[in-house]
């Protein structure tokens, strides 16, 4: 039996262990050692599931033996970030709070799905403590580095589940995004990342962070491999990636989307749409504070009571921001709702003209973990507050929106949102697959990496 | 709520230590003294948001 090496597709590796060319359990011993060697540079990992990840992976095992087909993701490793419930162990959300907490009696509905669909659940991954940042700079667990230069940052909230997919490491993996934290790390690592249709995906079992904005979003290597768990994930009707009936109505967004944006970002949104009409969103900057607001509050409401006994066990930057949130008058949250609303019913209505927006998902490359500041509007801004400038409108409106790697070889990623109307999601897969067929988009090895075997876990 | 002027809700914010003080114990909340300058630097930076949300009528 040869093992997939690193970079495998998740198909392909069902497809090796299903026609018993490949032992799911000899894959996920090999996937853990591999996570293991690597994580002294890329501090991904917060926990190594190896026995239950031996357990399931014999389970599929023995269904190919006994002549079953295991399901689509047969045998096929995969993480999630430090959030979902996990039977018999504590749901910390990457703190020291919950680090003696009761452990969960069942596992999150998203996991129970991809288990269901024959995935092997092998490791929990880093993210900012309570989702609360786009840096993945956690006080407990270090910082994740960005496997294409362990000097910066991955981006956040979800930063490990990007790390590990965008290393190689792991097919796909599991993150959540509330303002932005799938589509950061997607585009910092090079890889996709779905935020989905709001309160599409199943969120059972997943610890909170701002109701109005919180979803539950895959990371993977491939267009194919999203559709692929977006579609066990959903529990729906299948859909196939196919070229859709007629060409999508594509607009790019200007304003602050333009004006921010690296200008490897705009030539490749012009390489994709060289005649869709360039349009403004209304009111974006407002919709930004709006979330801000709305985050606040709502983490804030949600940490109270744990604050008031235990405020000095929380890491201090999410400490001050949750605490802040607590202090913030009803009638603010009220009216930031309010607006919500009413230009959530605006902008839907453009989807009566287009059917993708097309708008870059972060402002710039991943930032230097040494210095973590980013230009926007010209100054200088911190990233764990800034980096989600072109997510978190998107959020703010519901709408689900696919981040996409450019194909950029040795050379820092970046990435771009393909923007679609609520339920969209199969026309986003659809323009990521033909984008990803003529070589505009791709998730590329970090440099070096296939040559010196640095992220592969390899002994040197 | 309607009727609630951005002044008022921009009024509610507190911005100072005293006023903090005040209105974390109406939450139930003493705000550590090692973290009380980050927290108004947090509040700070949210008034900044909420004057932006505030600035108009949100049915407008």
């Amino acid at each position: 039996m040869t093992m997939p090496p690193p970079f495998t597709s998740a198909r392909d590796i069902a497809d090796a262990v299903r026609s018993g060319r490949v032992s799911a359990l000899a894959l996920a011993e090999d996937r853990l050692r591999r996570l293991e060697r690597t994580n002294k540079d890329l501090v991904a990992v917060t926990r190594f599931l190896w026995d239950r990840a031996r357990a399931e992976a014999a389970a599929v095992d023995a269904r190919v033996a006994a002549g079953e087909d295991p399901g689509p993701l047969a045998g096929v490793p995969f993480g999630v970030k430090d959030l979902f419930d996990i039977v018999g162990l504590p749901t910390t959300a990457g703190s020291s709070v919950y680090a003696d907490a009761p452990p969960a009696s069942q596992d999150a509905l998203a996991i129970t799905r991809l288990r269901a669909a024959g995935a092997v659940l092998v490791a929990t991954l880093n993210m900012d403590e309570f989702a609360y940042g786009f840096a993945t700079i956690n006080a407990r667990h270090g910082t994740t580095r960005n496997p294409h230069d362990v000097t910066r940052l991955a981006g956040g909230s979800s930063g490990g589940s990007a790390a590990v997919v965008a290393a190689g490491l792991l097919p796909f993996a599991l993150g959540s995004d509330t303002n932005g934290s799938v589509r950061v790390p997607a585009s910092l690592t090079g890889i996709f990342g779905l935020k989905p249709t709001h309160g599409d995906l199943p969120l059972a079992g997943v610890f909170p962070f701002a109701d109005s904005f919180d979803d539950v979003g895959p990371f993977t290597g491939n267009a194919a491999d999203m559709v692929t768990v977006w579609n066990i994930l959903t529990d729906r009707d299948t859909v196939s990636l196919r070229d859709p009936a007629a060409a999508p109505r594509i607009a790019r967004l200007g304003g602050r989307f333009a004006e921010n944006c690296d200008a490897a970002q705009h030539t490749a949104i012009a390489a994709v749409a060289p005649d869709a009409p360039v349009i403004e969103l209304p009111d974006i900057a407002r919709a930004r504070s709006a979330a801000f607001v709305i985050t606040a509050y709502e983490g804030g409401g949600l940490h109270r009571e744990t604050l008031a006994k235990a405020a000095m066990h929380y890491d201090p930057a999410t400490r001050s921001r949750l605490m802040a949130g607590i202090l913030l008058p009803e009638s603010l949250y009220v009216r930031a709702k309010a607006f919500q609303a009413q230009l959530r019913a605006r902008i839907v209505a453009l989807f009566d003209r287009f059917d993708i927006l097309l708008a870059p998902a972060t402002p710039c490359v991943a930032p230097p973990v040494v210095d973590p500041r980013i230009m926007i509007d010209g100054a200088l801004s911190p990233a764990r507050a800034d980096l989600g400038i072109h997510t978190q409108p998107i959020s703010f409106l519901g709408l689900p929106s696919l981040a996409v790697p450019l194909n950029r070889p040795d050379t820092l990623p970046l990435g771009l949102q393909l923007i679609g109307r609520p339920g969209g999601e199969p026309m986003l897969f659809a323009l990521a697959a033909k984008l990803e067929k003529a070589d505009i988009i791709a998730s590329t090895p970090p440099h070096g990496a296939s040559e010196m075997g640095h992220f592969m876990g390899e002994v040197a | 709520m309607a009727d609630v002027s951005g002044a008022d809700i921009l009024a509610a914010i507190p911005r100072d230590a005293a006023s903090m003080a005040r209105v974390a114990a109406t939450r139930g909340l003493t705000v550590p003294d090692a973290c009380r300058d980050d927290v108004l630097a947090n509040l700070n930076l949210l008034a900044t948001h909420a004057a932006r949300v505030g600035a108009e009528d949100s049915t407008a």
